[in-house]
């Protein structure tokens, strides 16, 4: 008999979910036979990461010398039985530009990890009410910062969000002034939604208006005037 | 109620797969839609440094035609020969280079994005919208 047409995308929408995890469980296995650097076992043994849970976490975030800068990307490799941090850890794999250390943090957290992520985008969205263009070392810059450490803050406080935020900051190849920058006005946005609360006050809109009096103010750091300091 | 939950998991499923495509990459624009809009020169690292955005923008397509000699290269790389990124794509990470700026809320920003692999080393080089989203 003739499959009817929501019956056939029914039973292929499953099956596509189906062969998701399917390709999961493979590459996780296929993962298993990467070649990993020389260097990095021993790097890995001397840190003396117990395997099991949170061994992927603490394997990102061992110190690296020019010899293994590239061991923490085999930590799920190197880690054995944290099913779960290597799940996560592979996951990842499709987030491009997230740092080694926001890696591990979503391991760590990924509930918080997943609502950094998706705030990230509602202060993008915030401050393109006001600039017409997501620039770098800008004001829009400067606002996107703000922002995002201002409404994690409002949801998961100020240590979770100083935490996350410090994750996405730990790049070693930014400019030390960039980061001087981001992590400048983070703080701002931080002690910004801390003031705002204790009247209730935390939200997207009413940050956007403190960033402006605090930029025109000449509290917010900006590297490159794009926007004549508006 | 079958049929309901199957009519609600084909529209999941459609707008799933829409919303992923423009989750990952956003708008994007062809080298031939970028020569169109913008014209075409071809592409010099050393101007594109200093270059206004208009400038810029006339190099895009060729860059884009040419993206081969980016692929496999460090950031620092890309660094090296474009200067400072001056865009925004998903993290500070990713070089980006702005090469439209809207003026208005009605008009358009648009960018040359350096999207790396799992090893932060180029895999792709694609023009995208920065604003709107």
């Amino acid at each position: 008999m003739a499959m009817g047409f929501t019956e056939s995308l029914s039973r292929r929408y499953w099956l596509s979910i189906s062969l998701c995890f399917s390709s999961l469980l493979i590459s996780g296995v296929a993962f298993s036979f990467t070649i990993i650097p020389e260097s990095c076992p021993e790097w890995f043994e001397n840190a003396d990461v117990k395997p099991g849970i949170a061994c992927v976490y603490n394997c990102v975030l061992i110190p690296t010398d020019i010899f293994t800068n590239t061991c923490p990307l085999f930590c799920a490799s190197l880690c054995e039985r944290d099913y779960a941090g290597v799940a996560f850890f592979k996951i990842t794999d499709l987030y491009p530009g997230l740092t080694l250390t926001e890696r591990g943090f979503v391991v760590d957290s990924p509930r918080e990890a997943m609502i950094a992520y998706s705030y990230s985008w509602r202060a993008e969205s915030t401050c393109d009410t006001k600039y017409f263009a997501s620039g770098r070392n800008d004001e829009s810059d400067a606002c996107r910062h703000f922002i995002w450490a201002a409404l994690l803050t409002q949801r998961l406080g100020s240590q979770k969000a100083k935490k996350s935020l410090d994750a996405h900051e730990d790049n070693p190849a930014e400019p030390t002034a960039e980061r001087a920058m981001d992590m400048a006005n983070n703080r701002a946005g931080i002690l910004s939604c801390e003031r705002l609360m204790e009247s209730g006050g935390c939200n997207d809109k009413n940050e956007l208006t403190e960033f402006q009096t605090e930029l025109r103010a000449g509290k917010i750091i900006v590297l490159k005037q794009r926007h004549r300091g508006q | 109620m079958k049929k309901f939950t199957r009519i609600l998991c084909l529209i999941l499923f459609i707008t799933g797969n829409a919303f992923a495509q423009g989750f990952w990459f956003g708008k994007t624009m062809t080298a031939t839609a970028a020569e169109a809009k913008w014209g075409r020169e071809e592409f010099n690292a050393p101007r594109f440094k200093d270059a206004a955005l208009t400038e810029r923008g006339k190099m895009a397509s060729a860059l884009l035609r040419k993206k081969a000699v980016w692929i496999g290269k460090s950031f620092h790389d890309v660094q090296t020969e474009l200067g400072s990124p001056d865009g925004h794509y998903f993290s500070d990470m990713i070089p980006a280079y702005l090469i439209q700026m809207a003026e208005t809320s009605q008009g358009e920003t648009w960018q040359i994005v350096f999207l790396p692999d799992n090893n932060y080393k180029i895999k792709d080089v694609i023009i995208h919208r920065n604003y709107p989203r």
